[in-house]
């Protein structure tokens, strides 16, 4: 996310006096003295534990899936996300009253067909998304059992060989609108244990996949910065980040 | 020839590739920034080593993320503001917790205006500044601080303060406009002018 973004609201008028602000900046900022005991304390901890992430397998290298701005991306979301649902994944959020909204993801299919060679390589790499982020699936608390998700992982292997041509069924999903976006957001983080279970295996790109859903329209994915914390809805046709929001809970 | 030490992108990139050195080396950059962004937030200098470290792993967890959009300092300093403020705002929640388990319910209110307030303050800087910051009305001067300095958005500006946006921009302005005043800049006006203009 550029730092372009992360200012959603028109400029205030008047502009700083770079002169004033890096006056401001190097007394309020720059003299702050750090108690070097601490701070070598600090980054052998940060360390310690991306260490520990990286023997679980956990979502800490997601450099192989940088965003490419293709369908492919689609078609690899739609691919885990199809074998998630095939898992026995069901998701259903629902609130009450007359701003309700509900969403389900429900059978959503792999639909399979002759296809070139292209096909077979994205399949490949649909495969290898499920298959870096199964061990951090096992460690987290499912109610898929791990002997299923190894079942899946050779069952993707055995598709890739194949040559497959996987098509993302959006009918299933309910449409919510852009202000219902929030509160589905944050209702949809209130719901841990399916954040977890899908997040787990879509651990793709800058962060984790949530849920997919439509909006005006688009199939939209619903995505988890794990490093800002905060959620963002991305036009999956374009990649394009079409909203941003910072939960209200954790 | 001795090898040449590694400049910052070199060693951000031999981070994302999985260098444990590189990455020691590249936190231990940011950790003073990341320290001075956490004190300022939270005005004590324990809560701000906690949420320095926590800061610390967010940037060494999501360094693979980190596209070159910005420079890597900036991005440092966002994710630091960004833990500061989901401390905050869990501070925010204790104090409604306790709020909704206390024993006399006559006067409780419920309400989304619950004071998640910066504790900025400023009477450990040096002389000069500290003396611009406190002549002009302190809400101008941390919205400036908030601004300027943490560069934090409008909005979590807004919702620290308890504020409207417009007001936030507003102080923000004058605040400026007052600083650069006192600290030397080139801005038409007077502080007094300044000071005295109504909000909007």
């Amino acid at each position: 996310m550029s730092d372009d973004n992360i200012n959603q609201v028109a400029p205030d008028e008047g502009d700083a006096d770079a002169v004033v602000v890096a006056r401001l900046r190097s007394a309020l900022l720059d003299d702050v003295a750090v108690n070097e005991s601490t701070q070598a304390q600090a980054i052998l901890a940060a360390i310690e534990e991306i260490d520990r992430d990286s023997s679980t397998g956990a979502v800490a290298d997601l450099s192989s899936h940088r965003r490419t701005r293709s369908n492919s991306w689609l078609q690899i979301a739609a691919a885990v996300v199809a074998v998630a649902i095939g898992a026995g994944v069901f998701l259903r959020l629902q609130t009450g009253g007359d701003d309700s909204i509900e969403l389900s993801i429900k059978e959503s299919a792999v639909q399979r067909s002759q296809a070139d060679a292209a096909d077979a390589e994205m399949a490949d790499d649909a495969n290898d998304a499920v298959g870096g982020a199964v061990p951090e699936a096992e460690s987290l608390e499912s109610s898929v059992a791990s002997e299923e998700l190894m079942e899946l992982e050779e069952e993707m292997a055995l598709e890739s060989e194949a040559t497959a041509d996987m098509a993302y069924e959006a009918s299933a999903l309910t449409s919510i609108s852009r202000e219902q976006l929030p509160e589905f957001v944050n209702e949809l983080l209130a719901q841990r244990g399916i954040r977890t279970l899908i997040g787990s295996v879509c651990s793709i790109n800058e962060g984790e996949l949530l849920a997919d859903v439509e909006l005006d329209g688009q199939l939209v994915s619903i995505v988890r910065d794990i490093t800002l914390t905060t959620v963002v809805a991305i036009n999956l046709s374009t990649c394009e980040v079409i909203a941003e929001v910072t939960p209200n809970d954790e | 020839m001795a090898n040449e030490p590694l400049n910052d992108s070199e060693l951000v990139q031999r981070a994302q590739e999985g260098d444990r050195d590189a990455l020691g080396v590249v936190l231990q950059a940011q950790y003073q920034r990341v320290f001075a962004v956490c004190y300022r937030m939270l005005g004590d200098r324990s809560s701000a080593e906690d949420q320095s470290q926590e800061a610390l792993l967010r940037i060494a967890r999501g360094i693979t993320t980190f596209e070159g959009n910005s420079t890597f300092g900036t991005w440092c300093h966002r994710v630091a503001t960004t833990t500061c403020l989901d401390e905050l705002r869990r501070q925010r929640r204790r104090l409604l917790t306790t709020s909704l388990t206390q024993d006399d319910d006559s006067d409780l209110e419920i309400s989304d205006d619950v004071d998640i307030t910066t504790s900025i303050e400023w009477s450990d800087v040096r002389a000069d500044i500290r003396s611009a910051l406190d002549a002009i009305p302190i809400e101008f001067a941390r919205a400036v601080v908030m601004r300027d300095v943490l560069e934090l958005d409008y909005v979590d500006i807004a919702e620290l303060s308890g504020i409207a946006l417009g007001t936030v921009k507003s102080r923000i302005s004058r605040g400026r406009a007052l600083l650069a005043e006192l600290l030397g800049g080139n801005r038409d006006g007077d502080v007094e002018r300044l000071t005295n203009g109504d909000e909007q």
